[in-house]
């Protein structure tokens, strides 16, 4: 090939040989030679990653090369015996033509009908959790095991992206892979390929840039949006080449881009206040009350810029030795900061800029594998990686955080919204460190008919984290007139006893063994059977609270170590006789996944032991006699005790069984492939897949109790309530395992060529997913407190999981469609897809279960919406009704479940659609190739203002909160629309948001000059 | 389908057997069951002490299946409740309480989900016999009589001791039979309620004596 790697190998007595290990990508040269015979050549052969190319040689006698020797190289590349379960491979052509705006490559994965973004931004794989997917560069795994973020990029919490984008030459997403030699996942695996320098020096230097200019405009509900605020640039240079040819290569890449972006939803001074609910005069008034008395600064609540900046650098190196072997040395680093938008959602608390966090995260990964052939037979693949990550997160503000209820006159219409400001209570001390150490060492031997694969894996994590919700403290006032008075409702403030350091630290050792049989059965027919054994090793423990363990059973100083997780798995792979025009893929087995360490973490934080949560609660104006009332705030100090009595103290504990195992599924596919014409294939595909050990929350702190009030008028009938089991404290939770999740999908996918100049890819899948609890954070106390209960809170029913977006339609087509202009490149990608699933809940406890509440509880609301037979029956305000009953007519989910709770995730914002284009043409001037390309994101939106939009929207929206008025109980908790219809009466606001800049059409333009090198 | 035969070997399908045994193996130790201490017993529930004397509480726990679970009791909490008449001190999940002076106390105990409560009477020293005025053997009274009764008090000499500082508490076998008007003191007054017989028990400080009364 281009780098000058040789490998030889003796075929068996009947004629078979196998190359194993070889790099993907090429092009390859191939000679088959005897001695007597003429050698048979083949050039140009490119490889895929995970490929297994067939090319059959027949040698004659007569020193004359054949005609019309068979050779597949044009094939699909899914008809390949290695392939078993459903997967997606985007070659090197995909990566460079579809429309990528983000440049991160792991976005491809949208190409893969089977693959769903998240409302996290992260990938659910055929409606799994989106922390249980594998992310590897070729091959070795680089992932952010810790799983602060669902997209498991390192750094990924700031935003960073996994590798320069002209780093990676192809890109595969395999869904159920029933091939051992992978594990750690129950979702799906992600790998890149990574380009590797030549014999001939490349050069590329690209520049790519973004303005407000050249984006459309936001369309709110109340009118267009001009685009404002919005920007990007972005450098990316590479180089490659020899070091010394046909022995050692280099290659080296960069990208360093800055963006820049507003807060997302409803913004003050720039919409409609109905929609903001908040009147711009009461605001003002409000932060003038708060600076006037206290100073500080609060930010503002108009729109602000949002800034990201991000550097990747990737070097490889490759060593071709004489004997075969091939050594490569990579290193990945990332390095971003990013500014979080504070929410100004029409729900929740609207919050100021001093209420957001800046993100810092630094990743470093050096991996090096060793490719080594040993004798004709035998092949062995080592790898090694250490990773080096930090995740830094600062609030802007070093203030206590405070949310103040601020009521506004709007159009002769009442509104009461919090407003927020101050340092974010869950960024106030929230930092990671770790270290990560893989090693895999496979063996394969080619036994002739069977190739037998042995290896052997050890990962060590190293995790230094400190996460404490509130240390400096939450101040809440119910008013303005309360702030003025300086008399807050409720304090609390959460600190480590003796005020140790709040770092926790704990290591963990995965260690695997795997084996795994190839039969090669003749007829087209081959079968892989393997077992893979991996044990979860966990150093360090919390300490062990008695008081946890004799009331509640659970040994907090013990955390799940040492329990064997067993990986059967069998795949088959059959392809039709002749022209193999037919291809069976099936496979089933059991898949053992990682942990995410975050969620272990939450044991070591939380052992009841370590922090408590200082809370005061009660005005001193309403009651001077109150013992628990909170203290005035006084700028720079915090209190130290409540009005009259010491802090009311709560703990929170999370707890493992000691039997606990790391999610399990079982899962079984088979997939159908059809070649239609030589250069269409079609995919029909069903996959099914089972929790064995997934995991499921369970409050160990509450206690059945009977309800009373207003609230048996909210789903009494049905709704359990309940009361705190130990005062002592606030939240016990068990991590449990369940066994009841499950998915399923069915698929049909159309790739191939139409007429000589367009590629085609598109695929349909309807994919549904069901659990106990979608655990889509990084801490517990969310993870249950994020859970809307239907009725039990710790017996959830097996109902729509936050990860079910049942229809998915993908289509990209990319080629060069003008023969006269043979260099122009033109790209088009559609994906169509369900929306978001969500749940309406009230932004209150109103069944006692503890969410939300104190501590990590805060702001975690998780009782579900019951809907009254008629909107007059809501113990609410005429005001509340008025838009309920709206709400009730207008919106399709709330009617459907009149005179009962709401269900869990049933209802869903709209169907998104998104036409992505990309135009690009090269010339050539002075032996460079100069690349000029055209991104147009979102192009429905230039076509029509009202297509495109895309919805973002919290897994639960807070409908109903509970009432700041004596004479009612509940009030509307979401913004209104001013005039809606003829009537001119107000309306409910949808309760999505309209996704900026991603519902706006964006061109972005993009030069690229390349000097040297053929790829 | 040759191919499939030629792959599902006896061999083969050994090892493919051995999964299932091997996972089934894995399952069997899976026997963790949380835990908790939902009852505790206290033992002795009570003491009566001489001042200068000493007496040690302990407790056991039991799980919510009834399960003694041996290595709770040692952290049991004690809250004694302010007295002067004992001293104490609580060590490894045990309470030790000295008599100072005549009087009571009450003391709670908790562990877990259980919680007791005990009792200490420092009483006057000496107290080695006691006898219901009359003797042991049965009385006889007719249904409506109120006749009073009285403990005596003997020291190790078969001398007679005052009552004065003893808990000194009555109750008889059926209520039903007789109705005991005075239940705490050296003498009682009991009401015959109806025709039959039951017994009389009288107890000062841990030394207990009775009689059969019949009603006829």
């Amino acid at each position: 090939m281009e780098t000058g790697a040789e490998r030889q190998v003796l075929s068996n007595a009947n004629g078979d040989y196998l190359v194993l290990l070889l790099q993907p990508g090429g092009p390859y040269e191939i000679e088959i030679g005897s001695l007597g015979y003429a050698t048979f050549r083949r050039e140009n052969l490119m490889l895929q990653v995970g490929d297994v190319t067939t090319i059959d040689a027949t040698l004659d006698e007569q020193a004359i090369e054949l005609e019309g020797v068979a050779v597949a190289v044009e094939r699909a590349e899914i008809f390949n015996p290695q392939q078993v379960g459903p997967a997606t491979l985007l070659s090197e052509r995909v990566v460079e033509a579809v429309p990528l705006l983000s440049r991160d490559i792991t976005e491809l994965a949208v190409l893969s009908p089977l693959v769903q973004v998240t409302q996290s931004g992260g990938f659910s794989v055929a409606g799994q959790n989106d922390r249980y997917n594998a992310l590897l560069i070729d091959g070795v795994l680089n992932k952010d095991m810790f799983g602060l973020t669902s997209g498991g990029v390192p750094g990924g919490q700031a935003g960073a992206k996994l590798i320069p984008l002209d780093a990676v030459t192809q890109y595969e997403i395999l869904v159920a892979p029933f091939d051992v030699r992978l594990s750690g996942f129950t979702g799906g695996v992600m790998n890149a390929v990574t380009r590797s320098g030549t014999n001939e020096t490349r050069v590329r230097a690209e520049v790519v840039t973004r303005n407000e200019a050249l984006i459309g405009d936001l369309q709110l509900p109340t009118g267009p949006v001009e685009a404002s605020g919005i920007d990007r640039s972005l450098v990316a240079l590479s180089i490659g080449g020899p070091i010394q040819r046909n022995k050692s290569h280099y290659y080296i890449s960069g990208e360093f881009e800055t963006r820049r972006a507003l807060p997302a939803g409803f913004n003050l001074f720039r919409d409609d206040p109905r929609l903001v609910r908040i009147g711009p005069d009461a605001l003002t008034n409000m932060t003038d009350i708060f600076t006037g008395q206290f100073g500080g600064e609060l930010g503002t609540g108009e729109i602000f810029s949002l800034n990201q900046d991000l550097a990747n650098v990737f070097g490889r190196l490759d060593w071709n030795f004489d004997d075969g072997s091939r050594l490569t040395i990579r290193n990945i680093f990332s390095h971003t900061s990013n500014d979080q938008s504070p929410n100004r959602t029409a729900f929740e608390p609207y919050e100021l800029s001093s209420n957001a966090i800046q993100r810092e995260g630094t990743a470093n990964s050096t991996s090096v594998q060793l490719f080594s052939p040993i004798g004709d037979r035998m092949a062995n693949q080592m790898d090694l990686r250490v990773n080096f990550s930090s995740d830094e997160t600062t609030p802007v503000s070093t203030l206590p955080q405070f949310d103040v209820g601020v009521l506004s006159s709007i159009d002769g219409s009442a509104f009461n919204r919090p407003v927020r400001f101050g340092g974010n209570f869950f960024g106030q001390e929230n930092s990671l460190s770790q270290t990560a150490i893989n090693f895999t060492n496979a063996l394969d031997i080619n036994t002739g008919d069977d190739i037998l694969t042995v290896g052997v894996a050890a990962n060590y994590y190293d995790i230094g984290h400190s996460f404490l919700p509130g240390a400096n403290g939450e101040y809440f006032f119910a008013s303005v007139t309360d702030l003025e008075n300086n008399a807050p409702q409720r304090f609390q403030r959460t600190v480590i006893e003796g005020g140790a350091d709040p770092q926790i630290d704990f290591s963990v050792l995965e260690v695997g063994s795997f084996i795994q049989t190839q039969l090669n059965a003749g007829k087209g027919l081959s079968m892989r059977f393997g077992l893979r054994v991996d044990v979860p090793y966990v150093f360090g423990a919390p300490q062990t609270n008695f008081d946890i363990l004799d009331f509640y059973g659970f040994d907090t100083g013990s955390v799940p170590s040492g329990n064997v997780m067993i990986s059967p798995r069998w795949g088959f792979n059959w392809q039709s006789e002749g022209e193999k025009r037919t291809q069976v893929r099936m496979g089933a087995g059991m898949f053992a996944g990682q942990l995410p360490y975050v969620w272990l973490a939450n044991a070591f934080h939380n052992d009841g032991v370590r922090s408590v949560t200082q809370t005061c609660q009660g005005r001193i104006t309403d009651d001077p006699g109150t013992p628990f009332a909170v203290p005035s705030y006084v700028p720079g100090s915090l209190p130290t005790a409540c009005q009259a009595a010491p802090f009311q103290l709560s703990r929170s504990a999370v707890v493992f069984p000691d039997n606990f195992r790391y999610p399990q599924d079982l899962k079984a596919a088979i997939n159908v492939d059809r070649e239609l014409t030589t250069s269409l294939s079609a995919t029909f595909g069903v996959l099914m897949s089972r929790a064995v050990n997934q995991i499921g929350l369970r409050e160990l702190n509450i206690d059945r109790t009977a309800g009373s009030g207003p609230a048996l008028e909210l789903g009494g009938q049905e709704r359990r309530f309940y009361r705190g089991l130990n005062g002592r404290y606030s939240q016990v939770l068990e991590v449990t395992n369940e066994g009841q999740d499950n998915s399923a999908a069915v698929s049909v996918e159309l790739r191939g060529r139409i007429g000589d100049r367009l590629n085609l890819q598109m695929g349909y899948a309807y994919t549904r997913s069901f659990d106990r609890v979608s655990l889509q954070f990084a801490d517990m106390q969310s993870n249950f407190g994020f859970t809307p209960v239907e009725v039990d809170a710790n017996d959830p029913r097996v109902s729509r999981s936050v990860f079910d977006r049942p229809h998915k339609i993908v289509l990209s087509v990319f080629g060069r469609p003008i023969p006269w202009l043979p260099e122009t490149e033109v790209s088009l990608l559609y994906t169509g897809q369900s929306g978001l699933p969500f749940s309406y809940v009230y932004g209150f406890d109103l069944n006692g279960d503890g969410y939300p509440g104190t501590g990590a509880a805060f702001d975690r609301n998780n009782d579900l919406i019951y809907v009254p037979e008629r909107a007059t029956d809501l113990p609410a305000s005429l005001g509340t009704i008025g838009l309920f009953a709206r709400a009730m007519e207008s919106d399709d989910c709330i009617r459907a479940n009149i005179g009962q709770i709401m269900g869990r995730n049933e209802c869903r914002a709209p169907w998104q659609n998104q036409l992505d284009i990309r135009v690009a043409h090269t010339f050539d001037i002075g032996g460079a190739a100069v690349r000029l390309q055209g991104d147009m994101v979102n192009f429905l939106n230039f076509l029509n203002g009202e297509w495109g939009t895309i919805e973002s929207i919290r897994s639960v929206v807070p409908l109903l909160e509970e009432s700041t008025s004596d004479a009612a109980f509940v009030q509307w908790g979401g913004a209104s629309i001013p005039i809606r219809g003829d009537d001119g009466e107000v309306g409910p606001a949808d309760p999505w948001d309209v996704q900026s800049p991603a519902s706006q059409w964006q061109v972005q333009l993009g030069a690229r000059v390349t000097l040297g090198g053929a790829r | 389908m040759t191919g499939v035969a030629e792959v599902l070997t006896v061999r083969r399908l050994t090892r493919l057997l051995s999964i299932p045994l091997l996972w089934g193996f894995a399952s069997a130790c899976d026997d963790f069951r949380p835990q908790w201490v939902e009852t505790i017993e206290l033992r002795p529930d009570s003491a009566h002490l001489a001042v200068g004397e000493s007496a040690v509480f302990q407790i056991e726990a039991f799980d919510d299946r009834g399960e003694l679970l041996v290595d709770r009791a040692g952290r049991a909490q004690y809250s004694v409740r302010d007295t002067d008449a004992i001293q104490t001190d609580t060590a490894n999940g045990q309470l030790t309480v000295t008599a100072l002076e005549l009087g009571e106390a009450r003391f709670s105990v908790g562990l877990g989900r259980g919680v007791a409560e005990g009792r200490v009477f420092v009483q006057p020293a000496g107290l080695a016999r006691i006898e219901i005025e009359g003797g042991d053997g049965p009385r006889t009274f007719p249904p409506g009589a109120r006749p009073d009764l009285r403990v005596l008090l003997f020291d190790a000499q078969n001398d007679l001791i005052s009552p004065e500082g003893f808990r000194i508490s009555w109750a008889v076998g059926d209520p039903a039979i007789i109705f005991v008007g005075q239940v705490l003191g050296p003498v009682t007054n009991l009401f015959m309620r109806r025709s039959g017989s039951t017994s009389l028990r009288v107890t000062v400080g841990d030394v207990t004596t009775s009689v059969r009364i019949n009603v006829q």
